[in-house]
């Protein structure tokens, strides 16, 4: 299966609308991104810890560790506020994007 | 953050093992989905902002690899580094300690010195011009005297003392630590019995004990009550001073008579807004004034000698007379560095360019030209950072040493050390060593096409091209400064040879010099003859004794002061030099025992003892100076300037004439003749307190210790209560005259032998590059049939006139400047051939040898290897 490429600004996206649902940790938020595209997307561990990182440091998200599912120690990270307000700001920007190419697709 | 990773790869191999993969390629999937993880983590870290500080680590790890492996390179430059820097630091701790480092008073730029002049040398002051001055100047807040003497403390402890009014605290701003200081009552003849301690004094003898306050002490043998402590700031004064007791006098005592006599330093303290020129101004208004109510004779003889006030910083003064010599060893140690630095940055410009290959695969790999500017960089630090540290652990060394001798030569100046100016100087130096000595290499490397360089097998031929015309600049130019240094430490060394060699007109083998000190009982006139009459007998009881006098001043002591005298029957032309002639008093036997050559006329004799004192013998510099074509014997002359003698029966005649004796030593530049006066009893408690103290010459052929144990023993036969101190021999005195000379010979010469150590460094550096680049083209040469000789030959040349050009810029360089060095010489002039000559065929001499070995390793160059190499 042909892997896409996401672009970084979306991945943020997706990674907070994950965190949105609730705290995860950072293989889970990978593999919920294949499983919930239907593996049309998947993301390169080494693009999504850098990205998890930067959040983090912009206050979007937080971590803290924690037990995961089969007891082994994994580091958990959660939304906080400003997290959420930037994902609502990044959802509407994605519509607007999508709304204009479809414009474009269907009448150019 | 690692941990993480970890866990995650965990997890996928885990999935990767239910999905039915077996382990070991379950693991391997896992880490190849996760990718580089190391370089993952660094562009990780990246985003961190850590990179700069990680970076620098490892190129110090990699740069302190790189040096030892590359351990006889790092050695030289570390040594280079470590006796620059080392050398640097040493001087500048005392140039720092002695013209740097303000005066521990509260705003001592307004302390000031007044001084008199003759001839442009400085003599003191005295308490006529202190009064005077006090009277009618408006520009001093206070002015106070200071003087020093040495004088007994308790029955038998010799201690620096001085003496001072009771302003002179104040002019210093200084505070007592406990009780007070001198009032002004304190100064009126017969109150004066006070003293002050000084912090090292209380400390030692008291334990810093308050309740020493109103305690006695005594003083040559009189009372003087203790009313405080004076600071440690004190000490800046003169650091062996230990007791101060207040100066003390008759009004009439202040008499215009005396006022050209001088005797005491008088010191002031500027008025705020009150500059030391305008000062000066005003003193000489007031001179002037005086001036005018003078004999036209006095003026005359006032104008002969330059006279002028003078009015100066005390920082300034005080250290006058070591500035020009700080100035040459200062400069001469900046010029070892610069001479330094040149072989470093060379040694790091060839290594450089031997990395070439290297340096262009890591580009080639990625790294930028700033990740490899940086990293030479570090790696110069490195090398620096560790010269540095040896250099202070060398310089503190050599403080220790400095300071050892300046405590002989110069006992009024406190400790010298590495204190917080000197290492700020030291990190400065190394920072801007390191930063020049590895700039250079980089910035020749980042120019070099580097990637060309891989694919071309020579060590860059083009970028060596210009790195070898830079050398033989530089090289020159480090030959030439060498040249300077040495010319300048010949000249020195020519100076003490000739200084040595000096004739000092008596035999100072099997002669012991000691000093004693009467104390104040002696002043009323018969104990003093008693005494004298004793101990001379008692001193000549002593067998193997086959001389005994007393005098004023011990030769080549430096202590014998001088004045001006008119003569009777010899007016002097209007633009002659004024006559002058320093005293020494001398007893009965003086001439004999010193055997002191009699020129004409007589010596004296103990039935001169009961005349007036006024007959004098004279040395035969003053006899033919002036009294040309004539017999000095019979002729008259007078220290009394001011009061002329009516009668020529008054006027002092003299008796004799002898050989001349340099009493001042060497060194003394005042080109005075010496007269002699006869030292009797009545005039022993005086002589006793002036500078050259009463001294007793004794000439035998026992050891100086046995010798001085008898004496000690006759003299407290005569009297026990009189100390006997500062023994020594005369071989002793005129060899320590000279320790300031042999001094700064020897560091100068020590910096010099250093420059020409490091020049041919520099020169066999330069040259063996020369031929590693040549390599090929000198094993083509041999091929062909080139001799041996012509290729040593030819490599020796390019050393030659490199060194050739050095000398001849050196040699013009060398003749300039040392003409500010004159005077430092003795009996000679700047230009003096005899100095030059051999250092010059020093420097030839070594240029030589440090060419031959690398054209020895040049002819040795297999010729088939050469051809083969690539």
């Amino acid at each position: 299966m042909t892997k896409n490429e996401l672009i970084q600004g979306t991945l943020d996206m997706l990674v907070l609308r994950i965190l949105d649902r609730g705290e995860m940790h950072g293989w889970g938020i990978a593999e919920r991104i294949g499983n919930l595209s239907g593996d049309v997307l998947s993301v390169g561990e080494g693009s999504l810890y850098p990205a998890l990182y930067r959040m983090r440091d912009r206050g979007w998200i937080e971590s803290e560790w924690g037990q995961s599912e089969n007891n082994r120690k994994a580091r958990y990270y959660r939304l906080t506020d400003s997290g959420r307000r930037q994902l609502q700001r990044e959802k509407e920007t994605w519509e607007h994007l999508v709304l204009a190419v479809s414009e474009v697709m269907a009448t150019a | 953050m690692a941990e993480e990773m970890r866990l995650h790869i965990e997890h996928l191999a885990r999935r990767n093992l239910a999905d039915g993969l077996p382990p070991d390629e379950a693991r391997f999937a896992a880490h190849r989905r996760f990718g580089g993880v190391d370089q993952f983590k660094e562009e990780c870290r990246d985003r961190m902002g850590w990179r700069v500080v990680d970076d620098l680590v490892r190129d110090a790890r990699v740069g302190s690899r790189f040096l030892r492996r590359n351990a006889g390179f790092a050695a030289v430059a570390m040594a280079t580094l470590a006796l620059c820097i080392g050398a640097n630091t040493a001087i500048f701790s005392v140039v720092s300690a002695l013209l740097l480092r303000p005066l521990p008073f509260p705003e001592p730029d307004r302390i000031v010195e007044i001084f008199n002049l003759f001839n442009a040398k400085k003599a003191p002051s005295n308490l006529v011009q202190y009064a005077d001055y006090k009277a009618s100047t408006s520009s001093y807040d206070c002015l106070g005297l200071w003087g020093l003497a040495d004088v007994t403390v308790g029955s038998m402890e010799r201690v620096t003392a001085a003496q001072c009014t009771a302003e002179m605290f104040d002019v210093l701003g200084a505070r007592p630590v406990i009780g007070r200081f001198f009032t002004l009552g304190n100064s009126r003849w017969g109150e004066d019995r006070v003293a002050v301690l000084t912090e090292p004094f209380w400390e030692a003898r008291f334990n810093r004990d308050p309740a020493v306050l109103g305690r006695t002490l005594n003083i040559d043998g009189e009372a003087f009550r203790i009313v405080g402590v004076a600071p440690p700031a004190i000490q800046a004064m003169d650091a062996r001073v230990r007791i101060i007791r207040p100066i003390a006098w008759k009004p009439q005592w202040i008499s215009p008579n005396d006022r050209y006599y001088f005797t005491t330093s008088l010191y002031g303290r500027l008025k705020p807004g009150v500059s030391a020129g305008q000062a000066l101004a005003e003193a000489a208004a007031v001179e002037r004034r005086y001036y005018e109510t003078l004999t036209p004779s006095f003026r005359q003889l006032l104008d002969r000698a330059s006279y002028r006030i003078g009015v100066g910083l005390l920082q300034t003064e005080r250290v006058r007379e070591f500035r020009s010599t700080l100035f040459l060893l200062q400069g001469a140690v900046a010029v070892v560095l610069a001479i330094g630095c040149i072989n470093i940055a060379n040694l790091l410009l060839t290594r450089a360019n031997g990395r070439q290959g290297e340096l262009a695969i890591r580009l080639a790999l990625g790294a930028g030209r700033g990740a490899i500017a940086r990293q030479l960089l570090v790696e110069g630090f490195l090398l620096t950072l560790s010269g540095a540290a040896l250099g202070t652990g060398l310089a503190w060394v050599a403080v220790r040493a400095v300071d050892r001798f300046s405590a002989r030569m110069a006992p009024e100046l406190q400790s010298f050390g590495l204190d917080g100016r000197v290492l700020g100087f030291t990190v400065a130096l190394t920072a801007v060593v390191g930063a020049l000595t590895s700039l250079l290499p980089i910035a020749h490397i980042l120019q070099a096409n580097l990637l060309a360089s891989i694919r071309r097998s020579s060590q860059g031929a083009s970028g060596g091209r210009s790195v070898r015309m830079w050398g033989s600049i530089l090289v020159t130019g480090q030959i030439a400064s060498a040249l300077v240094l040495l010319a300048g430490a010949g000249l020195l060394v020519h100076s003490f040879m000739k200084a040595r060699a000096v004739d000092p007109g008596f035999d100072p083998r099997n002669l012991v010099a000691c000093r004693i000190a009467l104390p104040g009982a002696y002043q009323n006139g018969d104990r003093a003859a008693v005494f004298q009459k004793g101990l001379m007998q008692a001193l000549r009881e002593i067998p193997d004794v086959s001389g005994v006098a007393l005098a004023s001043s011990v030769p080549f002591e430096g202590h014998a002061d001088g004045r001006g005298l008119t003569l009777k029957d010899s007016p002097v032309p209007a633009d002659a030099a004024q006559p002058s002639a320093t005293e020494v008093g001398v007893s009965v036997g003086y001439f004999q025992a010193l055997h002191i050559q009699l020129l004409e006329g007589r010596l004296f004799e103990e039935r001169d003892a009961d005349k007036e004192g006024s007959e004098y013998i004279v040395d035969e510099q003053f006899a033919r100076r002036y009294f040309p074509g004539r017999s000095a014997v019979g002729q008259h002359f007078t220290f009394q300037n001011r009061h002329l003698p009516a009668k020529t029966e008054d006027w002092p005649v003299i008796i004799g004439v002898v050989r001349n004796v340099p009493h001042n030593g060497v060194e003394d530049r005042s080109n005075r003749p010496v007269s002699y006066w006869p030292l009797r009893s009545s005039w022993l408690p005086w002589v006793s307190t002036e500078a050259g103290g009463l001294n007793i010459l004794v000439r035998s052929p026992r050891p100086t210790s046995e010798l001085v144990s008898i004496v000690r023993e006759k003299l407290r036969g005569v009297d026990p209560s009189v100390p006997l101190f500062h023994t020594e021999s005369v071989q002793t005195v005129i060899e320590e005259s000279l320790d300031g000379r042999r001094a700064v010979m020897l560091l100068l010469g020590g910096f010099a032998l250093l420059a020409l150590l490091l020049s041919s460094v520099g020169i066999y550096g330069v040259l063996a590059y020369d031929v590693s680049l040549r390599t090929r083209e000198i094993g083509i040469r041999s091929a062909i049939g080139a001799s041996r000789g012509q290729i040593i030959g030819m490599v020796m040349r390019q050393g030659l006139w490199r060194a050739g050009t050095g000398l001849g810029l050196g040699l013009a360089a060398a003749v300039l400047l040392s003409r500010c060095m004159q005077g430092m010489l003795y009996g000679l002039k700047p230009s003096d051939p005899w100095s030059y000559a051999p250092v010059s065929l020093l420097l030839a001499a070594v240029a030589l040898v440090a060419s031959y070995l690398p054209s020895r390793r040049a002819a040795a160059i297999d010729p088939v290897r050469a051809l083969k190499m690539e």
